[in-house]
């Protein structure tokens, strides 16, 4: 059932597949968010030309499709930029919209489902207020969703343009506030580096990293599971070989309006050692070692990332192996398993649902967490499916 | 009844359908009876399994599973059958962008293909299914997917979707109309599929050249016309109308044009089916038509 993670880690295995066993990889990609992923790895790879006419249409129309929303977040972000401009502040781009914007490869063949950005808490209300006078307004929130995202979330209520729908989520740290790790957001402005676009910034290249596999790994839902977790290996493989500074090039020091200055700081320590050994140091700075020794231990386990086996001893966390009992199953049967071919693989409902919980553990405390999923259950009893907008 | 399990060859795709749902399955083999089946070890465009849902058995329930997953929540079991030939819509709406896709009901004459693109309600079904009644071939009553650069339509024959009173007009329209099960109270009311593969034609999967693009409306106030109308506002109104006319950025636009340029446009306003069917075999090639001209 690995036809997918088969034709990623090897994508000459594709030529040899029959045509029910295309069908199944063409749904698996299409399920996991990862067809014009695909259809990139494939072409570059050289098989995408031999392949069926009636198996590359669907990786042509996935491709189309996500090159008009690369497209369009082009422009998204151009307008963000310019309507941040006017409180001081650039857009800092997190996960999907840095990778493309940032062209890595990670973002070649990626689609994103909304903007995410990153702004100091402490500009959180001039950043909100510029989004709004340039069109970006939060949907109606009870005050009970309102109250649990200022207070609780690590970002602000999803705000969406009025005449272009496209959302962004305003992130003021990377964990709610709530989570066990205390994680020093501050520190991340230290390292950013710049995109593609002008006076558009991203995070450093370990801070990528780190941001991705904390996302993941704190995550209680897990539809693009899968997807993120190649989004690491893709990571981790393009910074391994680029030679850059520290924790990622420093940016924003010509590319006008930084974010209180912090982009114009040079990257403390580590600079000319490898990128391993400062993932590492940053990880263990930020206190994010486990997240992040998951993203390498999955990475590797599934995509051969090649992770130096020192990088991963140094971040094993305290009884790693008896906790793998538990981790290996619920992540690899459950967050990185597929659903197709066939019927959901046994297990993995209860998988995801342990997950879930694992999730919301981990974000909050019982003390907080308990009411908060009791008057979740209560409202969907009530009011059903699709009301649901609180994390 | 045993659960309907078939890969059916639909215009261009393959769609396995799976279902143990009696009303579904009933409805499938009434309406789908005459597609060919595509061979059981072939590529699968669309793996699509409808099951029952819920516990409570005053309150059944039906759950549309796409590549394994369920997409759209459930709904009631008696709107199920509707569900399916929705999310059978949406398969191609969403996923595929090979096309020029446009949102129209396509018939087709010995003269070649109309395309008729319009909003929900505008009567393009109804005008379909009494025209696929009357010996046209129907091409879809969904979809007109046009290669871009070509000015061809591909046919994507599947069941006409007929709603409230739109169903008593063909029935009373024609005894030989073949209808799949009543999907009631949906969003857009009472829903009933009819048989749509009419035509000994209906099946075959060349393209078919495009003869006109007409934009029906359903008026009972206005006077019924099919009238000329300019080829820069059909452009823009058929671009209106497609699914993925931006998404394909410039191809579409080249696409578009190539396709309008070539084919006369009308406007078809009409409450009279007789006389909208007569207005549409009498239409003349619209190269010699002047822009104004009027028909009645």
């Amino acid at each position: 059932m690995t036809t997918l993670i088969d034709a990623l880690n090897d994508p000459q295995s594709v030529m040899h597949l029959r045509p029910l066993q295309l069908s199944a990889l063409m749904s698996q990609a299409r399920q996991a968010g990862l067809l014009a992923a695909l259809r990139v790895h494939l072409d570059r790879a050289g098989v995408l030309a031999p392949l069926p006419a009636d198996v590359t249409r669907h990786l042509d129309s996935a491709s189309l499709a996500q090159t008009k929303q690369a497209r369009d977040l082009r422009f998204e972000v151009r307008c963000l930029r310019d309507a941040l401009a006017p409180a001081g502040l650039s857009p800092i781009l997190l996960k999907g919209a840095a990778y493309i914007i940032g062209e890595l490869p990670a973002g070649d063949g990626r689609i994103i489902s909304d903007i995410d950005l990153l702004t100091p808490h402490a500009a959180i209300p001039a950043a909100e207020s510029a989004l709004i006078a340039a069109g970006w307004i939060t949907g109606p929130l009870d005050d009970y969703d309102e109250q649990y995202y200022r207070r609780w979330m690590h970002e602000i209520p999803p705000m969406a343009h009025k005449s272009r729908g496209s959302v962004v989520d305003l992130h003021h740290t990377i964990l709610p506030p709530t989570a066990a790790p205390h994680v020093d957001a501050g520190r991340l402005f230290e390292s950013l580096k710049s995109t593609s676009l002008e006076g558009v910034l991203a995070l450093g290249n370990c801070d990528q990293v780190i941001h991705s596999a904390t996302h993941l790994f704190h995550e209680s839902e897990f539809h693009h599971a899968l997807r993120d977790l190649w989004d690491l290996n893709q990571l981790l493989r393009d910074f391994e070989t680029s030679v850059v500074s520290a924790h990622g090039a420093v940016a924003g020091a010509e590319g006008g309006a930084s974010v209180n200055g912090a982009a114009d700081r040079v990257d403390q320590g580590g600079a000319g050692g490898d990128f391993w050994s400062m993932l590492e140091e940053r990880a263990c700075a930020l206190d994010l070692g486990t997240p992040t020794y998951l993203a390498l231990r999955y990475a590797s386990r599934l995509f051969g990332t090649p992770v130096p086996a020192d990088t991963l001893n140094a971040l094993r966390p305290p009884l790693a192996r008896a906790r793998s009992l538990l981790w290996d199953p619920l992540f690899l049967r459950g967050a990185f398993s597929l659903d197709y071919p066939g019927d959901r693989p046994r297990g993995r409902a209860f998988a995801l649902w342990l997950l879930y919980l694992r999730g919301h553990v981990l974000r909050m405390p019982l003390r907080l967490l308990v009411p908060h999923l009791v008057r979740k259950a209560v409202r969907r009893g009530a009011v059903g499916k699709g009301s649901e907008n609180v994390a | 009844m045993r659960p309907y399990n078939e890969n059916l060859a639909i215009g261009p795709y393959t769609y396995r359908i799976r279902t143990t749902l009696r009303n579904v399955a009933a409805g499938l083999q009434a309406l789908y009876r005459d597609f060919p089946r595509a061979d059981a070890s072939a590529f699968v465009d669309f793996d699509i399994a409808l099951r029952s849902h819920g516990i409570l058995p005053w309150r059944k329930l039906s759950r549309f599973g796409f590549d394994g997953r369920d997409q759209f929540g459930p709904v009631p079991v008696h709107q199920a059958y509707a569900s399916l030939e929705w999310g059978m819509n949406w398969c191609v709406s969403v996923h595929c962008n090979e096309y020029l896709k446009l949102h129209a009901a396509v018939v087709a004459s010995d003269a070649g293909a109309i395309i008729m693109p319009g909003v929900p309600g505008a009567g393009k079904s109804t005008l379909c299914a009494a025209l696929g009644l009357s010996g046209w071939r129907i091409l879809s009553d969904e979809h007109a997917l046009i290669p871009p650069g070509s000015r061809q339509v591909v046919p994507l024959c599947r069941p006409v979707s007929l709603k409230n009173e739109s169903i008593d007009v063909i029935r009373s329209f024609s005894r030989d109309a073949v209808f799949g099960p009543p999907s009631l109270d949906t969003h857009k009311g009472t829903v009933q599929h009819m048989k749509g593969d009419l035509h000994p034609e209906s099946h075959a999967t060349d393209p078919v050249p495009v003869r006109a693009l007409v934009f029906p409306r359903f008026s009972r106030d206005e006077p019924q016309r099919l009238r000329a109308r300019p080829r820069t506002v059909s452009f823009v109104l058929a671009a209106y109308h497609s699914f993925n006319y931006s998404l394909l950025g410039e191809d579409g636009f080249h696409a578009m044009r190539h396709l309008v340029e070539a084919a006369p446009c009308f406007d078809l306003v009409y409450h009279d089916l007789e006389w909208a069917m007569g207005a549409l075999e009498r239409m003349p090639a619209g190269e010699a038509l002047p822009q104004s001209a009027e028909m009645s």
